[in-house]
């Protein structure tokens, strides 16, 4: 069952520490050429049933792309929806990693896997419910498609996920949480809770891992959409004619480089706070800031679907091309940045080329190669220590690891 | 890439939520505690030990066909 591809990253040890990290994966990034002579509205219904992880971030730049190439214009009220349903699958996609993942990162598996199983499969049906509340049937991601206007703030799915996040996340309410400011409020918490999130960065505080994997890759931002004055991390900016230009290499999608260097893309490039600030400033991108960088997305991300803002951040369909025929569409999916790049002739499909983040991110000389080529110790502690780093930055993939011991 | 694979249910250990799922000739063990009402004979979709949805014998059947014609399943 190795359809979907694996990630093997061999550790190459020498001393007391990793000497070198190779990285090679058989992902099939040219999955998406199965479109390729197919018509815009099969292409579109096929997509989410071939790429159904993160299957609304999938549809969801599918959809923007192909109406940038055939020049549609999007109600904002449509956007809108899109993208409350791309922020909901990322709250999810957060939620499963940490309920699931971090219990067995901390070792602790088998104390509450029935409840932690169970409270993902109720975050599920809020998804699934949400869904239907905000669309009523519609599918908001195939081409001209009219949205029925529902106020759905404060509606039952989105309230008992609050529920959830403050029992089994925060301790106290998200967006009470995104109050802490400083690193000495988080110590407090996380040292005067029990949660799971709590427990995991207490973990990491006692063992003195914030810092872990630090290094000088840059983050990626959409030029466009987002400003880069705010952020408190070196960051590159994509503009979008940049981006069409390198679409006509067909490794871009394989082992992307902006400007010749590498980039990540996930939570930490794209959130902020002032508690991020000082956490970036005293341990840059490591493994603290990552972690704080995801706990403070999904705060955001409940809060901003409790309230439903009379200014919702922009809709992300605005990446004109000038090449007639060609489209764009870009989502800021669970994992990171997810770019579709479409070129439609007579309505069918002449080219698609899909950039997931796990290819920036798992690039041979990227973010996890840089992170791990920095641990130390004997192999058992770099093993527990690149899985923490793994499941940091882009915690879908499957990979493995082969240690190399060299003397 | 970001894929999930359909696969069909053909045995269920209720005391522990897992099943055996069959994808062609190959078979595999994966978590069914994400997926309310799974009976033998359905078909569901996996993703890293996990069944995560559901889905009709037909659209596991269309899913297939695409992956092959995507040159996935040679």
């Amino acid at each position: 069952m190795g359809i979907e591809g694996f990630i093997d990253i061999q550790l190459i040890m020498k001393g007391s520490g990793i000497n070198d990290v190779e990285i090679r994966s058989s992902r099939p990034v040219y999955a998406s050429r199965v479109f390729i002579g197919k018509s815009v509205n099969k292409s579109l219904t096929m997509l989410p049933l071939l790429f159904s992880i993160c299957g609304v971030a999938q549809a969801c730049a599918g959809v923007r792309a192909c109406e940038q190439a055939l020049g549609l214009k999007v109600p904002v009220q449509l956007e809108q929806v899109r993208n409350k349903l791309v922020n909901m699958e990322t709250l999810r996609e957060h939620l499963w990693r940490i309920l699931l993942d971090w219990p067995i990162l901390l070792d602790e598996q088998s104390l509450n896997q029935p409840l932690q199983t169970q409270e993902m499969s109720q975050i599920i049906k809020h998804q699934n419910d949400y869904r239907k509340l905000l669309t009523a049937g519609s599918n908001p991601f195939l081409l001209e498609q009219e949205i029925p206007s529902v106020c759905v703030a404060n509606c039952q799915p989105i309230s008992k996920l609050n529920q959830i996040l403050e029992k089994s996340i925060f301790a106290l309410s998200p967006d009470k949480w995104l109050k802490i400011d400083s690193i000495e409020k988080l110590q407090h918490w996380f040292e005067s809770s029990e949660t799971i999130a709590a427990r995991f960065l207490k973990k990491i505080h006692q063992n003195q891992w914030q810092s872990l994997g630090r290094n000088h890759i840059k983050g990626l931002l959409l030029l466009e959409t987002e400003g880069l004055e705010t952020k408190s991390l070196e960051m590159e900016a994509l503009d979008i004619d940049t981006l069409y230009a390198q679409f006509e290499n067909e490794t871009f999608v394989k082992q992307p480089l902006w400007e010749d260097k590498c980039c990540e893309t996930n939570s930490l490039t794209r959130v902020d706070s002032p508690l991020l600030q000082e956490l970036h400033r005293q341990w840059g991108n490591g493994l603290m800031s990552r972690l704080v960088a995801r706990l403070t997305e999904m705060a955001q991300i409940i809060c901003e679907l409790l309230d439903e803002p009379e200014n919702p951040s922009p809709a992300m369909n605005q990446n004109r091309c000038n090449i007639q025929g060609n489209g764009i569409g870009v989502v800021n999916a669970a994992r990171g940045l997810l770019i579709h790049h479409v070129s439609v002739e007579q309505e069918r499909i002449k080219k698609y080329q899909i950039l997931a983040p796990t290819e920036w991110n798992f690039h041979p000389q990227g973010v996890v190669t840089q992170s791990l080529a920095c641990l130390q110790g004997d192999s058992e502690q770099i093993k527990i220590q690149a899985d923490l780093l793994i499941n940091a930055i882009d915690p879908c993939v499957g990979y493995k690891f082969l240690l190399d011991k060299r003397e | 890439m970001c894929l999930a694979l359909p696969a069909k249910i053909i045995a269920i250990d209720e005391t522990t939520d897992m099943a055996t799922v069959a994808l062609g000739e190959v078979k595999k063990e994966v978590s069914i505690a994400l997926v309310e009402d799974v009976k033998i004979n359905d078909f569901v979709l996996i993703h890293v030990g996990y069944a995560l949805n559901k889905i009709s014998p037909e659209e596991a059947e269309r899913t297939l066909q695409l992956f092959a014609e995507a040159g996935l399943t040679e």
